[in-house]
């Protein structure tokens, strides 16, 4: 009689979580989402999944919409428990992508004040751009392409396009016109 | 001189590294930017989020988990013509007709793939309070065709104490996995049949002494 050693989840509910993991994940990967961050939600999803069973619910049967239900719901705990613990966070980081690179890499101080205006001046320039436009041009200029502006926005393609055309175009002016701007000289 | 896309984006993504960490107080709330992902709320609301969500390097991370989230689990959105929303309406309706169906005759243990006369396993023993020894023993009623049976015995909370894989309608709990008096424990057993198809039991409670 072939018997196996338990694992840590049924096959069942592998077979679903595996399902529906593996898209994010494939979503995630394009977007520096971390895998930890993917792994400890799902993990999340599993002990939810298996009380939900345990009052009556087919897990196998279970629609997608309601594993992503579940899995938005572990999410936004996840996110809520980090941010009440920020503050520790915050200050470990700080420690160690700030103050231990500036004893180990001396640097051009004249050069990064340089580079620190110039971010300075592109964050101004679109602080100053109107609103529909500015948040279109940030998602640009963070990396996203077009057609996921219009997707997370619900706009056609032409009112997406339209708009950061045209927030590209006021930035550039902006930054052309700014008079301590390299690049207007 | 005209900046070209390719340095305004590394110009500005340099800034956002370089900015410090953010004070969270004045970041949106976690429903608001779950609000941006579904769609849902006003569109000044939704901008101003994703204005400040592409500003803030930690909200952007929340974001990209919630996004991605979302992604795999909606259909994606096109902007629907009329005639269009006509034909989702009729497969609504006529989805939601079958379901109505469907749930109306279905009623535990649960049939997965067309529906058929076949048979649900019926779990035997152990069952109900039992000492530790016989709860060691699984067994269930043969069903015809069934090419083999998964078992699993799960504790309360959810997690998987043991799980077997047997042909027989018998199943020994291996000798690795350890069971205590006063323990609770629930077993299903589910049947596969050659096309894919599987029939699961109900779940049944064990209580040892």
């Amino acid at each position: 009689m072939p018997e196996e050693r338990a694992p840590d989840v049924s096959l069942a509910l592998e077979r679903v979580l595996q399902r529906f993991a593996g898209m994010v994940r494939s979503i995630s990967a394009r977007h520096r989402v971390s895998a930890a961050d993917v792994d400890e939600v799902m993990q999340d999803v599993r002990i939810r999944l298996w009380r939900a069973r345990s009052s009556g619910e087919q897990i196998e049967d279970l629609p997608t919409s309601y594993i992503y239900r579940t899995t938005l719901a572990a999410a936004v705990d996840l996110i809520r428990q980090r941010r009440r613990g920020s503050h520790v966070v915050d200050e470990v980081s700080t420690l160690e992508s700030g103050d231990v690179a500036d004893v180990a890499a001396p640097h051009d101080a004249a050069r990064d004040v340089e580079q620190g205006e110039a971010q300075e001046r592109i964050m101004r320039a679109v602080d100053a751009l109107p609103d529909a436009r500015r948040a279109v041009v940030r998602m640009h200029l963070a990396g996203y392409e077009r057609g996921e502006i219009a997707a997370l926005l619900r706009w056609t393609e032409g009112k997406t396009r339209n708009l950061l055309y045209r927030g590209l175009a006021d930035l550039r002016a902006r930054l052309e016109a700014d008079p301590n701007s390299e690049r207007s000289q | 001189m005209t900046v070209n896309d390719s340095d305004l984006r590394s110009d500005y993504q340099r800034a956002l590294e370089h900015r410090r960490g953010p004070d969270r107080h004045a970041c949106p709330s976690v429903e608001a930017i779950e609000a941006l992902v579904e769609g849902s709320g006003a569109e000044s609301q939704r901008l101003a989020t994703l204005d400040h969500v592409m500003s803030c390097a930690a909200c952007q991370r929340e974001f990209e988990l919630l996004r991605a989230i979302g992604a795999a689990g909606r259909p994606r959105r096109t902007a629907l013509q009329p005639r269009t929303y006509a034909l989702a309406a009729a497969v609504v309706l006529v989805v939601g007709a079958s379901i109505f169906y469907a749930l109306g005759r279905q009623s535990e243990p649960l049939l997965r793939g067309e529906p058929s006369a076949i048979a649900a396993p019926v779990p035997l023993t152990p069952r109900g309070d039992v000492e530790v020894a016989a709860a060691r023993r699984f067994t269930w009623r043969p069903i015809p065709n069934a090419t083999r049976y998964l078992v699993e015995l799960v504790a309360p909370g959810g997690a998987v104490r043991a799980l077997g894989t047997v042909t027989d309608t018998v199943w020994q709990l291996p000798d690795s996995v350890q069971l205590d008096r006063g323990e609770e424990l629930e077993w299903w057993v589910r049947a596969e049949f050659p096309d894919g198809r599987q029939m699961r039991s109900s779940l049944t409670r064990v209580r040892l002494r």
